[in-house]
């Protein structure tokens, strides 16, 4: 009841020790008759300034997850608070508001931006949506120049400099990885609270893929925002976050630093998962044989989400949902039988 | 036979766009060996795709393949691809040398159920007998079940089409298979099974694979040799141990510490290669790597792209061969276990 009490008290003053957080989501896709869990009652915290990647593979719902937390989704049930407000209702000016701290950079940087508008008008864009509660925030007016000015600065810290060079270029002329600096400067300008990156290295060869993770390493400790590092690559996420939530079927099974996660999993999907990253020289374990059913509908799974595939499946994972239990040092499991 | 199953000499690819010629693959040579895998390393544009479809003579005009000789190794003798009529390169295809394309989401007819797919090749090879065995025969060892015989594409899972472009690439018993990009599109624990499955086939089946891949964990997962591909031409060659535990080529060195493991110490900067590769519609003098290299020097300026052997089997087109660039940390291995 205190407990209830404190919470309560936390939410009427919008303070909170965290930036965001998930409480008992469910997201629900209907198609027909089929209702599809693709996010199962998940609850997550960020703190601010913390990075976290959710990693699983497709279909596990991480993107739901990614495209719920910047309110480009509304949840089916629970509620997702920023900074301690409850973001499932605001609209108009508050929505608004909500809109010019949180940002997200999408997979392909071959589709994100829009190749008939030069790099000036892609990353100008949310300045110029923006403009009257900018101007309102900062106090100057957002003339042309000052537009010019702000965006060739960004461009710049994102390592395509000189940033005024590629103010009046178009997409074609730029490589892979150039376009996801490009993707990343338009999702900086506004000096966001919280970034949501959707796989934002999958698309790029190895050698860049490395350039644009150093790149937004640095930037996070420069700009000192919270991320959601969306990715089905262990060893990124493990590079650039500080802490790992690995997703089954729409359920967060494990959760804790990233280092600990990927070094000494716990549950036996991450096990799985982390086993099949392949290494220089090999596999780690090619002799693993355990085979995932992807055979299963994700309908409100009454037991465990992997129980069609463990290999220390009992009866009782059949029956009843595990929750995330406490192993200490931050860690949690959500297993009955953890590694 | 010989135990070369394919040798390219001195292989020119070009792409015409509007007044352009982008020479996409320079005086490239090449053996593959018979029952070996084959990776091929490389960044996009590298033109190692390129090379696929040049052997299997699937550059269409204005594109051309302006020079050079692909000759391939039967029990009949050896065939030049290149100088094959069309009807025989007709029949050559599939039979003797199939393809995986890259996007094998996108290889499969939508609306034809999958034994469809597969009737509709044997009749395109002429190729007779007991359908309903050979399509059973081909899912089962891509690890399919007769069960999506009557599926459409759309009801299967993207490894599951992964498996019957892989199927599809096997039905007519081919010598080679190229592999371009296989799992690129794959979850993590799809891409191990189909590796590992791809393995086994080699040894089950007898076949040679070239496998195009831009990732040299998956390529030295997988393959017996690795060769590095680097702006139309293989830079690096050797045995798969050789080539990632003494990569000779600055390229290779930089390519390889570049790659984040699960060891990878957070928080560290990551090695990066600058820059871009150099532009193929431009004459390249000396070498091609120079602009971006660490340890270049003058001497660079009139290499003429010869191969050196640094150890056994093991090639380099430097003019320095096993030049060390400074402070590479390349991650740690994991010694092959087979």
């Amino acid at each position: 009841m205190e407990y209830q009490l404190r919470n309560d008290d936390e939410y009427s003053t919008g303070e909170s020790e965290y930036l965001i957080e998930f409480k008992n989501i469910t997201k629900i896709f209907k198609s027909g008759h089929i209702q599809n869990y693709a996010l199962d009652c998940v609850n997550l915290k960020i703190k601010p300034g913390e990075s976290i990647s959710v990693v699983g593979e497709s279909g596990s719902g991480k993107t739901t997850l990614g495209l719920l937390a910047v309110k480009l989704l509304t949840p089916s049930k629970g509620e997702i608070n920023f900074e301690g407000k409850n973001i499932a209702k605001i609209r108009g000016s508050r929505l608004r508001e909500f809109r010019l701290i949180t940002q997200m950079v999408f997979q392909d940087p071959y589709s994100s931006l829009n190749p008939y508008n030069t790099i000036l008008e892609s990353v100008s864009l949310p300045l110029v949506s923006n403009k009257s509660t900018i101007e309102k925030r900062d106090g100057i007016k957002l003339t042309k120049n000052e537009i010019r000015k702000r965006v060739a600065i960004t461009l710049d810290r994102v390592g395509l400099s000189p940033g005024e060079s590629f103010l009046d270029i178009y997409p074609k002329k730029l490589s892979g990885g150039q376009r996801q600096r490009v993707a990343i400067a338009r999702a900086l300008i506004l000096s966001p609270k919280f970034i949501v990156a959707d796989e934002p290295t999958s698309m790029l060869d190895v050698s860049i893929s490395a350039q644009v993770l150093n790149l937004l390493s640095q930037l996070k400790k420069e700009f000192n925002f919270s991320m959601i590092y969306i990715s089905h690559e262990l060893a990124t996420s493990r590079f650039i976050s500080d802490k790992m939530a690995v997703m089954n079927l729409g359920r967060i099974v494990e959760y804790g630093r990233s280092e600990d996660v990927t070094d000494h999993p716990r549950h036996p999907y991450s096990d799985i998962l982390i086993k099949s990253v392949p290494e220089i020289g090999g596999f780690i374990d090619s002799n693993n044989t355990t085979k995932i059913n992807y055979n299963v509908l994700n309908g409100g799974i009454k037991g465990c989400t992997f129980a069609h595939s463990c290999p220390k499946v009992t009866d009782k994972c059949r029956i009843e949902r595990p929750e995330l239990q406490d192993l200490g040092n931050e860690h949690y499991v959500a297993c009955f039988h953890p590694l | 036979m010989k135990d070369v199953i394919l040798s390219v000499n001195g292989l020119e690819t070009i792409y015409r766009t509007g007044k352009k010629e982008v020479k996409a693959l320079r005086n490239l040579y090449l053996d593959v060996k018979r029952g070996e895998t084959l990776a091929l390393v490389g960044e996009s544009g590298s033109g190692k795709s390129t090379l696929g479809l040049s052997i299997l003579r699937l550059i269409e005009p204005p594109n051309e393949i302006s020079n050079g000789k692909i000759v391939f190794n039967d029990t009949e003798g050896d065939v030049s691809i290149l100088d094959l009529s069309l009807p025989g390169i007709r029949k050559f295809r599939w039979k003797k040398v199939s393809m995986i394309f890259q996007s094998a989401m996108n290889v499969l007819n939508p609306i034809a159920r999958i034994e469809d797919q597969f009737i509709d090749t044997f009749q395109a090879h002429d190729i007779n007998g007991d359908y309903n065995e050979r399509i059973n025969h081909y899912l089962e060892i891509s690890g399919l079940g007769e069960n999506v015989r009557k599926l459409y594409p759309h009801q299967l899972s993207g490894g599951m089409k992964q498996r019957v472009s892989i199927a599809l690439a096997l039905c007519c018993e081919p010598d080679l298979l190229i592999a371009d990009e296989p799992t690129t599109a794959l979850d993590v624990v799809v891409q191990k099974e189909v590796l590992l499955e791809l393995n086994r086939l080699k040894h089950e089946l007898n076949l040679s694979i070239i496998f195009i891949t831009h990732d040299l964990r998956v390529a030295s997962s997988i393959a017996d040799r690795i060769g590095i591909f680097y702006a139309g031409r293989i830079i690096e060659m050797g045995k798969t141990e050789d080539v990632i535990n003494h990569p000779s080529h600055p390229y290779s060195q930089l390519l390889l510490s570049s790659i984040i493991t699960t060891r990878t110490p957070k928080n560290s900067t990551l090695t990066t290669l600058t820059g871009s590769p150099p532009d193929l519609s431009s004459r390249i003098t000396g070498c091609s790597f120079y602009p971006r290299c660490p340890v270049h020097d003058v001497s660079c300026l009139t290499f003429k792209e010869e191969k050196t052997e640094v150890s056994k089997e093991h090639f380099v087109e430097c003019i320095r061969p096993g030049v060390q660039v400074n402070g590479m940390k390349i991650p740690e291995n994991i010694r092959r276990g087979d």
